[in-house]
């Protein structure tokens, strides 16, 4: 996990910092995990007292956002099927003004764990039939249509072979990003006709004995970034002024989507990379508009009049 | 500089003459203390040859010349308050020839005595104490083993275990079994009624109360960690105790300070071979070794057993040079060692096992004491402590965290904080085997820092644990066995810089599943 803040306080005197793993801050913009050469042995769906065992979990407190774990050349040894993975749904305490506000946080569905290179050994080992595979949580009515990918019950999660998972990483960078609220924000595959509900980060600050009630606009958002793909964002809210996006698809260098949002008003909107406007695309005559998207680099970019919808393309490590 | 010149031959305790002094008026006496309750001075020249068995208890020591115990008599020391001043000195054996008798001192006091005072505003002493401002060397006589393994299951009940053979173990014996479940407090002592150096059966002199976990073979090669379970040596030759009154127990104190007298004093240990038992005074940093800016010497505390506080094991702040080796610890409350502000310290071949929260502090729901096994500088982080070498060590049941420890530098090689071993870590709200920080003394952790070779098992979360500001933090060659969570690797950022990458990165480790051949909960076990 990767957390905004300062150094963690080993020996704190109030309950409330306890135990010393929980996340006390907001997950940054820039943090990931590799594991590399790492053995996995001896694991059972359930330990000899009955209590679920697996050996890839989510951070119990990761409520924002679950940084992609990439793991590579691990050995699976006597591993069984059931205890290799679980995504645990976001539990519906969460749901409170003190925390998530009117659902819970969505960061424990929109992360991925990527293997390569998998080894299994042992009497036991998982079904996996390929030693290249991801695992993405269960998000009902969106990641069943996923490409190539498997649902796992007992992981809560599906087994995927495709390369073109990502995370679609955005945030307001209005100055009022921390009070202003842009959620549920939706994020639709239209030639899927699937959707899922996106909600920004915990509040993770204080006020005396009260929550500040300021909640960070972030939103990962779990998506295939596959040739063609769009994903149209809906924001319930006003979308915010000024915005960043990042696109995490560790698979595949030139894994990319294209990122539609609808907006309220008129006024014209622009895409910067490295600081610089990317025009939009060449004005179609025949169209009356801009050229579409062809997928062609990141930044891409056109704007849609009369429907007021921006749309640009990002690809993975590029930031717009 | 040791300023006193020792007179090269002894003057024997037990003759009256050799307790003449000569007055400011030139008048000589000889008062020879006989009584409980007396307080009298070692003269800084004398070179007083302790030769009685059992002295009787005095009250306050004064040693500015020097003490030595006679090799050849069992001897009993005993007193509520022992000051060596700058010059004196407290000499049981020697490095060529460890003591081979019995020696004991014996700290009396409760705990509203009277106080040593031996600095204006600095470092407080307090009472039942050997308060080292000069030199304290000691050497015992070594034993074969600090620690053994259980070569078969103990359960709650047996009166007899198995372990090791060709030990030097004897009729009357501490033993302590370490705890071998998530219950860290699942350790017990024991006496040894008698033991075969060709079995390596033992029979106890009492029934264990836990259940601990044993076997023939070693797991070492199938886990990487060997989790029998610890037996330790707690018995020496040479014992240092404190009477066992108002649990409040004794301290051995090693400081430089600028004395009452205005002079300045600097202590320095040697402490080789040594038992001590109930050391450590409850609801106090007064350890049962403690270093307080001692800085100018360089300090051992070798071989040595620390069992059975109400307080702390070892506690160290702004102090230097300091070697705590191949020493068993055992039973401290809060924390076994913690050290801070310190530099140059060796911290090698040691085992700590049952480290228990205070019972005495009255906290409310939200908030909590701090505690912990080896705090390795975690109490004034991220205040620099360079030069650390924690190595080799084992803590077998904790409270909180195993170790406190930093990590080291990138791409080169481990030997800061290696080779150690933590299980059975749970309570105070948290249970780690380890939290590893990046050093403060090293600049280029803020840029990445490394840990290594390090196992854990049986802790209720994390067996390993790291969350501090970096840009890339690498664990490598780690074990992990039966704890909650596995390993946990965070990494914090502050906020203007947190869009820049920043890794996390595990390799080259094994993390295993459940231990089941070391039950949680044996029936009939004594917890759970």
């Amino acid at each position: 996990m990767a957390e905004i803040g300062g150094d963690l306080d080993m020996h704190p005197m109030e309950t409330s910092h306890l135990p010393l793993w929980d996340m006390a801050h907001e997950g940054t913009w820039g943090g990931r995990a590799k594991v590399t050469n790492v053995e996995f042995i001896g694991f059972k769906a359930k330990t000899n007292q009955g209590m679920r065992m697996r050996a890839f979990e989510l951070h119990k407190a990761g409520s924002d956002w679950n940084t992609v774990n990439e793991f590579s050349d691990v050995t699976l040894r006597n591993v069984e099927h059931d205890s290799l993975a679980y995504f645990f749904d976001p539990p519906a305490k969460w749901a409170v003004i003190a925390d998530c506000g009117e659902f819970p946080c969505t960061g424990p569905k929109n992360t991925f764990w990527t293997f390569a290179r998998t080894k299994f050994e042992g009497e036991t080992k998982p079904k996996i039939a390929t030693p290249d595979f991801s695992i993405i949580p269960d998000v009902v009515g969106y990641t069943d249509k996923f490409e190539n990918c498997k649902q796992e019950k007992g992981w809560n999660g599906y087994i995927c072979e495709n390369k073109n998972l990502g995370i679609l990483l955005f945030e307001s960078e209005d100055l009022d990003k921390f009070d202003r609220s842009m959620q549920p924000i939706f994020v639709n595959d239209l030639a899927k006709g699937t959707k899922t509900k996106l909600n920004s980060f915990m509040d993770h600050n204080c006020d005396g004995f009260y929550t500040s009630q300021m909640r960070m606009s972030r939103f990962p958002g779990l998506v295939e970034a596959s040739p063609g793909q769009v994903a149209a964002l809906v924001f319930t809210g006003t979308p915010a002024k000024k915005m960043k996006f990042t696109l995490v698809a560790p698979l595949n260098n030139k894994a990319g989507v294209t990122v539609s949002i609808p907006y309220p008003g008129a006024e014209s909107r622009s895409i910067l990379k490295d600081g610089e406007i990317v025009e939009y695309n060449k004005w179609d005559d025949k169209a009356r508009g801009y050229g579409p998207i062809k997928q062609e680099f990141c930044g891409e970019n056109r704007f849609i009049g009369v429907k007021n919808i921006l749309e640009f393309y990002i690809t993975h490590g590029c930031e717009l | 500089m040791r300023k006193s010149e020792i007179e090269k031959d002894y003057r024997k305790w037990s003759s009256l003459d050799s307790w003449e002094r000569t007055g400011a008026d030139g008048k000589k006496t000889k008062n020879m203390p006989t009584e409980d309750g007396e307080s009298f001075v070692i003269e800084p020249h004398w070179n007083m040859l302790l030769d009685i068995e059992e002295t009787p208890k005095f009250d306050k020591i004064e040693i500015r010349g020097r003490i030595t115990f006679d090799q050849d008599t069992n001897i009993h020391l005993r007193a509520k308050k022992i000051v060596i001043y700058m010059g004196g000195e407290l000499v049981i054996g020697s490095k060529k020839k460890p003591y081979a008798m019995n020696g004991k001192i014996t700290l009396f006091g409760l705990k509203n005595d009277e106080t040593v005072a031996i600095e204006d505003q600095g470092t407080e002493a307090g009472s039942k104490i050997i308060a080292n401002l000069g030199l304290v060397s000691i050497y015992g006589q070594k034993r074969s083993f600090k620690e053994t393994r259980l070569e078969k299951i103990a359960n709650a009940g047996d009166t007899s275990i198995k372990i090791a053979a060709g030990l030097d173990l004897k009729e009357g014996d501490r033993i302590a079994l370490a705890p071998t479940s998530f219950d860290y407090k699942a350790g017990e002592d024991v006496l040894v009624k008698s033991y075969n150096a060709k079995t390596g059966d033992t029979e106890l002199n009492s029934a264990l109360k836990f259940y601990h976990w044993g076997a023939e073979k070693s797991t070492k090669e199938t886990y990487g960690v060997d989790m029998r379970g610890e037996v330790i040596s707690l018995s020496r030759n040479i014992k240092i105790i404190g009477e066992d009154v108002e649990t409040w127990g004794g301290q051995i104190l090693t400081a430089d300070v600028l004395g009452l007298d205005g002079e300045e004093h600097q202590g320095q240990l040697i402490m080789h071979n040594v038992e001590g038992q109930n050391l450590g005074q409850i609801d106090t940093d007064h350890a049962a070794i403690r270093f307080e800016k001692a800085i100018s010497w360089s300090h051992e505390v070798k071989g040595c057993a620390f069992h059975n506080s109400w307080g702390m094991g070892i506690v160290a702040k702004q102090s230097q040079n300091i070697v705590v080796e191949d020493n068993a610890l055992f039973s401290f409350t809060q924390y076994g060692v913690a050290m801070d502000e310190v530099k140059n310290i060796v911290f090698h071949n040691n085992i700590l096992s049952v480290v228990k929260e205070r019972t005495t502090l009255d906290t409310s729901s939200m908030s909590v004491d701090q505690t912990g096994g080896v705090l390795m500088c975690s109490l004034t982080f991220p205040k620099p402590c360079p030069n650390l070498r924690i190595t080799n060590n084992i803590v077998a049941g904790s409270i909180y965290g195993g170790f406190f420890a930093p990590g080291h530098d990138c791409g080169r090689t481990n030997n800061v904080f290696k080779d150690n071993v933590a299980h059975s870590i749970t309570g105070g709200g948290n249970g780690m085997g380890a939290v590893v920080y990046p050093d403060p003394s090293k600049p280029g952790h803020a840029n990445c820092f490394e840990s290594s070779h390090f196992a854990a098992y049986k802790c209720k979360y994390q067996g390993l644990y790291t969350r501090f500001l970096t840009k890339k933090v690498i664990f490598h060659n780690m074990v992990s066995v039966d704890n909650g969570m596995g390993l946990g690797m965070g990494i914090k950022q502050s906020s203007g810089v947190e869009y820049k990458p920043h890794w996390t990165e595990l390799k080259d480790s094994k993390i295993y599943g459940e231990f089941g051949e070391s039950p949680d909960c044996p029936p009939g076990g004594g917890f759970c």
